[in-house]
């Protein structure tokens, strides 16, 4: 699995071995397979707070456009920047690439 | 609310390993000499002069006892040169001192090598047994010293060789009541909120800290036969649990001046409470990982943790202590 895959469609979701504690308004993360730690700032742990659900970008931008000043289209690029983030250091995972007819090179995973 | 920049942070790499642990019910004794240490009744066959004495609690939340320990264990899942632990069980092989064995969080068993010291097999049942047992039971064993000020518990850490110690004895000549010398344990109330435990009254010291404090060696018993390290009793003690206020990192490296740099990132104040964990492989070997994470980004999020650097020109302990008290008693 490539991240050019990636879409604003793909539906993310959280791998179970990352344990996550609040801390203020901010977010710990523990990866247990790995033994690796992060910290996420409050944007962010709302982002990893709305993916307790899988979500796609699309969705979650939907969420934060509401709650924060910011454009779509520059919330979907920042969220897709973060998310794939995460996915590189395997703290989420892909569900699944929703199917858009018109978009090509999507394939579907699992 | 303005839109941040989204960036985690990556900190300390760090295996893990999550393990069951199983209870054990081990029975309570007769044997004459009682303890409380970390918030536990201690019973052992070893005289521990170093540690509070408590004759009226009857029940012991751990036993210390002479026996036969076994040769190995079944099952490692992690060991050192001198160690290994199995599930909730420590082997720790001391050569020419004893053999430790923990089974399980309640009951400690010691095998004597001939013409052992007494001192010497004290020394490593108060640091790495201990301390396994203060992780078997989920205490959070900070390695650092701690004293009881009006703002609640101030905590001293660092490496080796960082002053711990000698800040620690320093305070309490200063009027603060100690609460820990080199391992604090630490929990969280029912509320969440993280408290220090009450150790021993007693701080280790090397002789040319000994002098800094301006006292003599003479008449201190040492902390092992072939080190020039002694027991410096301490006469003003704390012994009740008390609320975690602020933990100063002593740097080892050396700046131009005195700056106590408060630390900001919950993540720097993670790193500093996972280096700075005592005998930290053994979270991993007994599971725990999971808990002890829980337990610190709690205690984090309620104490101020400030970096200390000292100039390069001798320890300066007065200026040093000096420089802690204003920071300790200051508002912020």
């Amino acid at each position: 699995m490539t991240t050019s895959t990636i879409t604003t469609d793909t539906i993310f979701r959280r791998v179970e071995t990352v344990m996550s504690n609040e801390v203020g308004d901010e977010t710990m993360m523990m990866d247990v397979d790995r033994g690796m730690y992060y910290a996420l700032n409050p944007v962010s742990s709302r982002i990893w707070n709305l993916l307790e659900q899988p979500l796609s970008v699309k969705a979650i931008c939907d969420r934060l456009v509401a709650e924060y000043d910011i454009e779509l289209a520059v919330c979907q690029q920042e969220v897709m920047n973060f998310l794939t983030q995460l996915l590189d250091r395997k703290i989420i995972t892909v569900l699944r690439h929703e199917t858009d007819t018109t978009t090509s090179g999507v394939k579907e995973v699992e | 609310m303005p839109f941040e920049s989204m960036n985690s942070h990556l900190l300390v790499e760090k295996a893990a390993s999550a393990q069951k642990l199983t209870g054990q019910n081990t029975l309570s004794s007769s044997i004459p000499n009682r303890y409380r240490a970390y918030g536990l009744t201690i019973h052992s066959e070893l005289l521990l002069p170093q540690l509070v004495s408590d004759k009226e609690t009857n029940r012991a939340d751990v036993t210390v006892r002479y026996g036969t320990v076994p040769r190995a264990l079944a099952r490692v899942t992690i060991a050192g040169v001198d160690w290994e632990i199995s599930n909730e069980q420590l082997l720790l092989k001391i050569d020419g001192v004893a053999t430790y064995w923990v089974n399980g969080p309640e009951e400690v068993w010691i095998e004597r090598f001939p013409n052992a010291n007494d001192d010497d097999v004290r020394l490593f049942l108060l640091g790495s047994t201990l301390g396994f047992l203060l992780h078997l039971r989920h205490i959070l064993p900070l390695h650092a010293s701690a004293i009881c000020t009006d703002r609640g518990a101030v905590l001293f850490t660092g490496v080796s060789g960082s002053g711990k110690s000698t800040t620690l004895s320093a305070m309490v000549q200063r009027g603060y009541p100690m609460l820990a010398d080199d391992v604090s344990g630490i929990v969280l109330d029912e509320t969440g909120n993280p408290q220090v435990l009450s150790a021993f009254p007693a701080s280790k010291l090397f002789a040319d800290s000994v002098a800094k404090l301006d006292r003599s060696t003479e008449g201190l018993r040492k902390v092992k036969a072939s080190l020039n390290k002694y027991l410096l009793p301490i006469d003003s003690f704390c012994a009740e649990t008390i609320p975690l206020y602020a933990v100063y990192v002593l740097d080892n490296r050396q700046g131009t001046e005195f700056k106590l740099q408060p630390i900001e990132r919950n993540i720097d104040k993670l790193s500093y409470f996972l280096f700075n964990t005592y005998r930290s492989l053994y979270v991993k070997a007994i599971g725990w990982e999971q808990k002890q994470f829980k337990l610190i980004s709690r205690a984090i999020h309620h104490t101020k943790v400030i970096e200390v650097t000292r100039p390069d020109r001798g320890f300066l302990l007065d200026e040093l202590v000096k420089r802690l008290e204003e920071d300790f008693n200051s508002n912020g």
